[in-house]
């Protein structure tokens, strides 16, 4: 599976930031063409994403776009410009089964006429109506991974962001969601770019609760995210092990893999196989 | 005019005074014999405290004409240059050269005086207002500029003769012995005064801590100063120190630093190797990155030439290097360590590189990481001039660190302000390719293709490799071809090599 440990913001309206995306190393770079691009801006941004996509090297990072919502003007015409171009569309406000198929037929229309391979999709879920609709958004053939945006959701619950006790909650839905479809779960941003102890805290916290990335929105973010979800020695060597009673089960024959006296289960071994292949990507 | 050896076209001749082409580094060996300075003496019991600027002026005889000297310890805070050629401006004394280690900003007061007849030329670095004021040919003459230890160099053989040298001193004692770690504009070292010191006809402390003999430590000698002038303040401390240095934050710039941590770290990285610290953006970073690595790897180096800042004084104080060598401190925590720490050693700027003497610290360096306003795919680099052909910044110790250092790495971003900073042809060369082994910049990195051992060691690297031709280009796609700067074809200024030959001139810049 393509690792999505970080996804980097860059706003659409911004040449510059645009042009060095692909420098630094983030596993997805997502040019943004919703909330950091101002309505007037909106076609300007659209026509540089479009040109950079085609003419910016982004290195090793997958190429997203976050265009405009269902619920506006622009996401069509966003989707025709764009999706020529990019790996994943990021499709923010997704409340339900039936806006993600929205969505889909758009693209499938886009993708025949252009004679194009399907782009993935990754909805964003930001409302309490797309949360409760989460397991179901998750079942959607083309989408890969399920993110999710607290700002949002806060307001729609009418409490403040930074006390609201129900984040843990809606990580944990966001989670079982996605997993329960063997997709992926994106975090939400960390905000604080000067703060790298407190990123790498909760890049960390992230990967305990079951994500597999949190997006960044600033280059530096990059490597203290990356270093986060690298799995501890301990855990490597743990993993080693495993790998190693698993292998030698198998050349002696034996159905049960065992390690210090203990029963190892299959589930067990495929996570050791995760954590070893996280653990040599740099 | 001859073409040097980076295909310029120089003069023979600049202000009447006979210079060579550049040939190539160190390929016009020396001739001659050390110059001298005026034998003085001072019997016991004179005073050597004079109470003004103008009577001081009076003593040692200034006169139309003549040369004098300052040392730029005290960066943008001086005031002890504005305050002298105020002086010498009152006194109606006409057609001075000035002869400093570099001028800043601050020094602006100085422009209406290349036009009024005080000032008739400038031969040292000019950053900001005086260098473009000579851009658009306010100055009489031509300006001539020298690396830090090609000055030196220029003394010593008797290029320049200097008449007066005024010495801004944080400390002074009566008679003349000279510190810079102690006082309220204390600066650190004097290093670059002290070839002043030994070779003007006459010399001139200028001082705001007057002390009790003997001043101590010293770092001029009283048997090399003529007189002591003590004033309210020689200058600012906000602009003399710049406070603790902070690393760069910017993305780009930090990718920079760790691709050239890289090129070190394969190249160069052993128990007892050295390099040169600076204080500009990028290179805090290598500087502080390396210190990580170095406490990681286990690694410790034999000596860092400064350019010292807080970060190379921790590295000394946990042991990460034995020795360093101090020609400028940039912050307190430098200062303080120059005056307490015995391994922390004040190094002249003889020692620090001229090229015709018999050996510098540079001659020892393994690593040099140095900036640039350009660099040209034949690896020449550009420290004087912007892309607009204006003259902003003086040379530093740019030529004598890259010639010297084992590895020279110069760290540039691929444009700035969308203006490709790798380009075809530099505005003006100040560096020759030749001496130049490692381009860096935050889309990959260049080699000269003549070091074989460098391209060797980089292999296998996750550091992106590129011809520097397909850099250029890339900086090209992306900027577009830049702009000819728009020049006349008066020289204003002739850029020395360390070894007193032309490696390029300056032209004026129409308005």
């Amino acid at each position: 599976m393509k690792l999505r440990r970080t996804r980097l913001y860059i706003p659409g309206n911004n040449p510059h930031l645009v042009e060095n995306a692909g420098l630094y190393g983030a596993d997805a770079v997502i040019l943004d063409l919703e909330d950091s691009v101002p309505i007037t801006q909106k076609f300007d941004a659209r026509i540089l994403v479009k040109y950079s996509l085609q003419n910016v090297n982004f290195g090793v990072s997958e190429k997203w776009v976050r265009i405009n919502g269902i619920g506006t003007p622009y996401w069509k015409k966003d989707l025709e410009e764009i999706l020529p171009y990019c790996d994943v569309i990021n499709l923010p406000k997704v409340e339900s089964l039936d806006d993600v198929d929205t969505a889909d037929q758009e693209m499938s229309l886009i993708e025949d006429k252009n004679g194009i391979e399907p782009r993935k999709l990754v909805p964003i879920i930001e409302t309490v109506k797309g949360l409760k609709n989460a397991r179901e958004i998750a079942t959607h053939p083309r989408v890969v991974a399920l993110a999710w945006g607290g700002e949002d959701l806060t307001a729609d619950l009418g409490i403040p962001r930074k006390k609201a006790l129900i984040l843990d909650y809606v990580r944990a839905e966001i989670v079982l969601a996605a997993k329960a479809e063997k997709k992926q779960a994106l975090d939400t941003v960390f905000s604080d770019v000067r703060d790298m102890d407190a990123l790498y805290q909760y890049a960390q916290r992230a990967r305990y609760m079951g994500f597999d990335g949190i997006g960044v929105i600033h280059p530096n973010q990059i490597e203290v995210v990356h270093r986060a979800f690298r799995p501890t020695e301990e855990e490597i060597e743990e993993a080693r092990k495993i790998i190693e009673a698993a292998k030698e089960a198998e050349r002696e024959g034996k159905a049960v893999i065992s390690l210090n006296g203990r029963m190892i289960d299959p589930p067990v071994v495929e996570r050791a196989r995760k954590i070893l292949a996280l653990a040599e990507v740099d | 005019m001859p073409i040097n050896a980076v295909g310029r076209e120089v003069p023979s001749e600049i202000n009447g005074q006979r210079f060579k082409p550049f040939a190539g580094d160190l390929k016009t060996p020396p001739e001659g014999r050390r110059a001298g300075s005026l034998i003085r003496m001072a019997p016991r019991g004179r005073s050597k405290v004079i109470n003004s600027l103008e009577e001081v002026i009076k003593k040692v005889g200034l006169e139309d004409g003549m040369t004098v000297s300052f040392h730029h310890h005290l960066r943008d805070g001086d005031f002890v240059v504005n305050m002298v050629m105020e002086t010498i401006r009152k006194m109606g004394i006409k057609d001075i050269r000035i002869f400093p280690t570099a001028l800043f900003p601050v020094h602006e007061p100085l422009v209406p005086m290349l036009t009024d007849g005080t000032i008739r030329r400038i031969e040292g670095s000019m950053n900001g207002p005086l260098g473009e004021a000579t851009s658009y040919g306010a100055m009489r003459e031509t300006a001539v500029l020298r690396s830090h230890s090609g000055r030196v160099r220029a003394v010593e053989s008797g290029e320049v003769h200097i008449d007066v040298a005024f010495i801004a001193a944080p400390t002074a004692d009566p008679y003349g012995n000279l510190n810079g770690v102690d006082g309220p504009s204390a600066c650190g070292p004097l290093a670059y005064a002290m070839v002043d010191a030994y070779h003007a006809d006459h010399t001139v402390a200028i001082t705001d801590h007057l002390v009790p003999y003997p001043a101590h430590p010293i770092s001029i000698f009283q048997h090399q100063i003529d007189y002591v002038v003590p004033v309210d303040k020689i200058g600012d401390p906000q602009g003399i120190m710049s406070g603790t240095l902070r690393i760069t934050t910017s993305p780009s710039r930090l990718k920079i630093a760790r691709y050239a941590l890289e090129v070190i770290d394969r190249v160069a990285l052993k128990d007892g190797f050295s390099f040169q610290a600076g204080a500009g953006g990028i290179s805090l970073a290598v500087t502080k990155f390396l210190g990580d690595l170095m406490r990681k790897k286990g690694i410790r180096a034999s000596f860092i030439n400064g350019g010292v800042t807080k970060y190379v004084v921790d590295m000394l104080h946990e042991g990460l290097v034995d020795v360093v060598f101090d020609g400028q401190a940039f912050d307190l925590d430098a200062v303080k360590s120059l005056k307490e720490d015995k391994n922390h050693i004040e190094t002249p700027l003889a020692m620090y590189g001229n090229p015709y003497s018999s050996g510098g610290i540079v001659n020892m360096l393994d690593v040099g990481v140095l900036g640039a306003t350009e660099v040209d795919i034949d690896f020449n680099v550009n420290v004087n001039t912007h892309s607009d052909g204006l003259l902003l910044h003086g040379i530093g110790g740019h030529q004598e660190v890259a010639a010297g250092s084992a590895l020279t790495i110069v760290t540039v971003p691929l444009y700035r302000y969308r203006v490709p900073v790798i380009r075809e042809r530099v505005t003006t060369v100040t560096t020759p390719g030749e001496v130049v082994d490692v381009v860096v910049t935050e889309h990959g990195i260049a080699i000269n293709p003549k070091r074989d051992d460098i391209i060797e060691s980089m292999r296998g690297s996750k550091v992106p490799i590129y011809d520097i031709q397909d850099l250029q280009k890339k900086a090209y796609q992306i900027c577009g071809k830049p702009q000819e700067p728009k020049i006349t074809d008066d020289i204003i200024a002739a850029i020395l090599w360390r070894d007193g030959t032309i490696i390029d001139v300056v032209y004026k810049v129409k308005k």
